[in-house]
């Protein structure tokens, strides 16, 4: 697959499409035969230990010669880490999933290898690297969610400037300094547009809270009639029973995209490309989607209903973009979501 | 003679060494990096921009101003309470002592992030059970207590460390010359004035390092500062650190390093203060040649004043927020406590945990590394006092000072100086279970060390030196008559050292690996994951298997005390 990689820079899409698809039978058995040499498989990755066990088993069930290993840390830490180790000349991670916006800070140091997995040919160009140094495995949205004994269905906000309305004031949780979602504004709304939500929202004194997961919680437990929080945390104490609901009609809705990518100089490369074609196949992807985010497969349905809706409007933050405009995100999300 | 001195002198030289090297490698570090614009190993260059922005301008004041008024705040709250608690168990004839005992062990063991949200869930204006209780059944037209305020995040954080003042507290209780206190009383002074000028006297040194310990504790806690501090409006000096590093993109190492030099001010005053008021040493001294035991004071009936009210602060300020996790523990999702929940009660989440193999592996590696940890800790800080009290070494009060630093840097800027050191060190331990057993003895031999230091001025010199005329060498006189004489305070310093390994999270976040994963990474997992239920559960069994270990602790210090018993 390192030839079809360097083709990929000179032939035109369609080409590396073809390539691909030649490429992908007979690049599995060097791949296979490489790994097999190697044993072994070190995944770095922010996804919980729950999670990650049934990926790294059906790996292993496939292919029983490689010892596969995971390491799970949450986002900063884990990318500190492979920063560190790198910068120290350590190589241990052959393959790391964090989100995208992480995988531009490899980029630049040139810490990351191209891959074009096959198994994501059939892939959305939304899930993948134009450049092919990440591929999507799954993402996630954060959305408007409401508690169902506070707010009813009919009376809930329908658009992120109904959230200006005098009666909403100081009964919507936001996280703290939440940067990424005044970018998903701006990138959505632009710049005026986005000012004038931010600066709208400032005024009507949203609840501010620490920890998306926590701020489920609180939405759940009565803290705030609404909050801003993760869909997938949302659907899981649906699920249990808890009385939370979440509104479909918002514009934009931000999303975060999970990037898996493979180390440059990687001790296992042939193992590394497995795991990624392997993590990316229909067959992972349908575990992945038991996580409740939306996996990036086409042919895999999230496994919550109101995820399959297309009419979402779904939001991908710019990973290059939201890098370049740091500062000035940073600087709005304080004027809105810090005090 | 002189063989004697030279043994003597080797020993203390190379564990002296090992604290300087474990201590001052990472402290010139950190002190390198925030004179950096980069992270190490990038193209960096000179700047002092970082202090620029750190303390650039008048903001600051009202920082410092706010993390005192905090960490000196919730120091009162955990000392006043600890100290009260210990000296009920170790001086007076009070009932119960066990269950005293065991209920001011449970905030040492259970995760801080829990106990900040079950807070949340009994303090929090609209939600709080105590507050809706007030209310709801009392009729009060508004909440009557607000968690998101300055007096919140002292309660929580005072609450939570009781167990320390109160291990401290207990071990200087039971080394008390009890015929001073008889002088005292035999010439006319009340029990009170007795007390204020006998007892409290005595236990300066101890209650000094109590009291600088939870002080250096709160400038550098995380938790609170950003779960409730944050919402409040309320910024301190962590609260700045924590947006430092966890919400500028990429974080900013060097800012962070740059905000905690105020840290490294506080903490080395602190010890050379404390160094100062205790340094004429044999003034403290209550174990002597002479023997004794101290007296139990005999109560009568105010002896159940003093169980209730030991009770309802142990109720308020342990009970309900352990009931709140166990209670988020056996149900699918919080909710307020009612009897159609009853029904919904399951065991799933504890399910969940055992099932999982992380557990176990972290479990087993947590046990191992804290008691090795704990164990150097407390060998190191012995080696230290033991310096510094009885030698006139010159230095030995800035080798005191340069130990103690590491407790005031934030953990992770300390794990991240430590990785660093450990990536470009030709020294073999990084991945390895090593690593996290250095990062804890380099952050934690603070505790003991202070522990130890107060300890051993309460220790008369005429016994080691009766041992020496008596032919024992140095050593054998160090491991038979100082260890075990000073092992009530030694062994609470280890278990607090032992409790932390479970329950402190920025260090073996960065420096666990590949198998090496220590349990309060799992932890943070469910935490990250929204999996509070489970989170709940895991909390509970952690409380039901560190009790254990505890009441361990507590017989086999009880051994060595010089309580009759």
């Amino acid at each position: 697959m390192g030839l079809s990689s360097k083709l990929a820079k000179v032939l035109p899409l369609i080409g590396v499409v073809a390539v691909c698809f030649h490429s992908a039978a007979r690049g599995d058995e060097s791949l296979i035969a490489g790994a097999k040499k190697e044993g072994q498989l070190v995944w770095y990755t922010t996804t919980t230990q729950t999670d990650n066990k049934p990926i790294l088993d059906g790996f292993v069930k496939k292919y029983p010669f490689i010892k596969a290993q995971s390491m799970r840390a949450g986002a900063p830490e884990l990318v500190e880490k492979f920063l560190f180790e790198r910068r120290a000349g350590k190589y241990i991670a052959d393959v790391i999933r964090v989100l995208d916006f992480d995988v531009e800070r490899f980029k630049r140091e040139s810490l990351v290898a191209r891959y074009q997995s096959p198994s994501a040919d059939k892939f959305n160009p939304s899930m993948k690297d134009p450049q092919g140094y990440w591929t999507t495995d799954d993402y996630t949205i954060k959305v408007m969610g409401y508690n169902t004994k506070l707010v009813s269905e009919r009376d809930a906000p329908k658009s992120w400037f109904d959230l200006l309305d005098p009666k909403w004031q100081g009964r919507a949780m936001f996280e703290i300094l939440d940067y990424r979602l005044y970018a998903g504004w701006e990138q959505r709304l632009g710049v005026e547009q986005a000012t004038k939500l931010a600066e709208g929202l400032a005024r009507q004194k949203v609840v501010l809270r620490r920890g998306a997961s926590q701020i489920a919680e609180l939405l759940a437990a009565g803290e705030a009639p609404m909050a801003q929080a993760y869909v997938h945390h949302l659907e899981v104490l649906k699920a249990k029973g808890a009385p939370v609901e979440w509104i479909r009609t918002f514009d934009p809705l931000v999303a975060l995209r999970g990037a898996v990518t493979i180390s440059a100089n990687a001790p296992h490369p042939n193992a590394a490309r497995l795991f990624v074609d392997y993590y990316l196949s229909k067959e992972a992807q349908q575990i992945v989607r038991t996580w409740g985010k939306v996996p990036a497969h086409p042919e895999i349905e999230p496994f919550h209903k109101a995820l399959q809706s297309k009419d979402l409007k779904i939001q991908f933050l710019d990973p290059k973009l939201t890098g370049q405009n740091y500062a000035q995100y940073a600087a709005m999300a304080k004027k809105v979501f810090y005090r | 003679m002189i063989r004697f001195a030279i043994g003597r002198n080797l020993v203390l030289s190379v564990l002296l060494g090992i604290v300087v090297y474990l201590t001052l490698i990472p402290l010139i570090m950190i002190l390198y990096g925030t004179f950096r614009d980069g992270p190490p190993g990038t193209a960096a260059s000179f700047t002092l921009a970082n202090y620029a922005r750190a303390y650039g301008d008048l903001t600051i004041l009202q920082l410092g101003l706010n993390t005192m008024v905090f960490a000196v705040g919730a120091a009162l709250v955990s000392f006043g309470f600890g100290s009260f608690l210990a000296w009920l168990t170790e001086r007076t004839d009070t009932p119960l002592k066990g269950t005293i005992y065991g209920l001011a062990l449970f905030p040492f063991v259970i995760p801080g992030i829990l106990t900040t949200i079950a807070w949340v869930l009994l303090l929090s204006p609209k939600i709080g059970l105590i507050n809706r209780f007030f209310v709801e059944e009392l009729g009060f037209a508004g909440a009557p207590i607000n968690l998101y305020s300055m007096g919140g995040m002292i309660w929580v954080f005072g609450i939570d460390n009781i167990t320390l003042p109160f291990f401290l507290m207990a071990a200087a209780f039971r080394s008390m010359d009890p015929s001073l206190e008889e002088a005292g009383r035999a010439s006319g002074m009340s029990a009170l004035s007795t007390f204020w000028h006998v007892n409290f006297k005595l236990m300066i040194p101890t209650i000094f390092a109590v009291l600088l310990l939870l002080v250096v504790r709160g400038i550098e806690t995380f938790e609170v500062p950003a779960v409730i501090g944050l919402p409040a409006e309320i910024k301190v000096y962590a609260s700045e650190i924590f947006l430092a590093l966890r919400m500028y993109q990429p974080p900013d190492y060097n800012l962070a390093g740059a905000y905690s030099t105020f840290y490294l001010v506080v903490a080395s005053v602190g010890v050379a203060l404390y160094l100062k008021a205790t340094s004429a040493s044999e003034r403290y001294a209550t174990i002597t040649g002479k023997g004794y035991r101290p007296r139990i004071q005999n109560l009568g009936p105010w002896r159940y004043f003093t169980l209730s009210l030991a009770l309802l602060i142990l109720f308020i300020g342990v009970i309900l927020p352990f009931l709140v996790v166990a209670l988020t523990s056996v149900v699918p999702i919080y909710q307020r406590p009612s009897w159609e929940l009853v029904s919904a009660l399951t065991l799933d989440n504890y399910r969940v945990v055992l099932g999982l193999d992380q557990f176990y592996q972290s479990l087993v590696n947590n046990v191992i590394v804290g008691i090795v940890s704990a164990t150097a800790a407390a060998l190191l800080a012995a080696a230290v006092s033991w310096v510094v009290v009885r030698t006139k070494l010159r230095g030995r009060k800035l080798l005191d000072i340069i130990a103690f630093t590491p407790m005031a840097f934030p953990g992770i800027v300390i794990g991240l100086a430590l990785l660093w050191m450990y990536l470009t060190l030709p020294i073999p331990v990084y991945g390895t279970l090593w690593i996290l057993v250095i990062a804890y003895v380099t952050k934690y031999t603070p505790i003991t060390l202070r522990s130890c230091h107060a300890a051993l001025l309460q220790l008369h010199p005429e016994l080691e030196e009766a041992s020496v005329i008596s032919g024992s060498s140095w050593f054998r006189t160090f491991v038979r008559v100082v260890l075990p004489l000073i092992m009530p305070s030694l062994t609470a310093g280890w278990f607090y050292v032992l409790a932390l390994t479970f329950k402190a999270l920025s260090l073996p976040v960065l420096l666990s690996h590949l198998g090496t994963e220590m349990l309060p990474v799992v932890i943070y997992g469910f935490y990250e994951s929204g999996r509070f239920s489970e989170l709940s559960a895991l909390g509970v069994l952690l409380v039901a298997g560190l009790s254990v270990i505890a009441l361990a602790t507590r017989m086999f210090a009880s051994q060595f005390s010089v309580q009759e018993r």
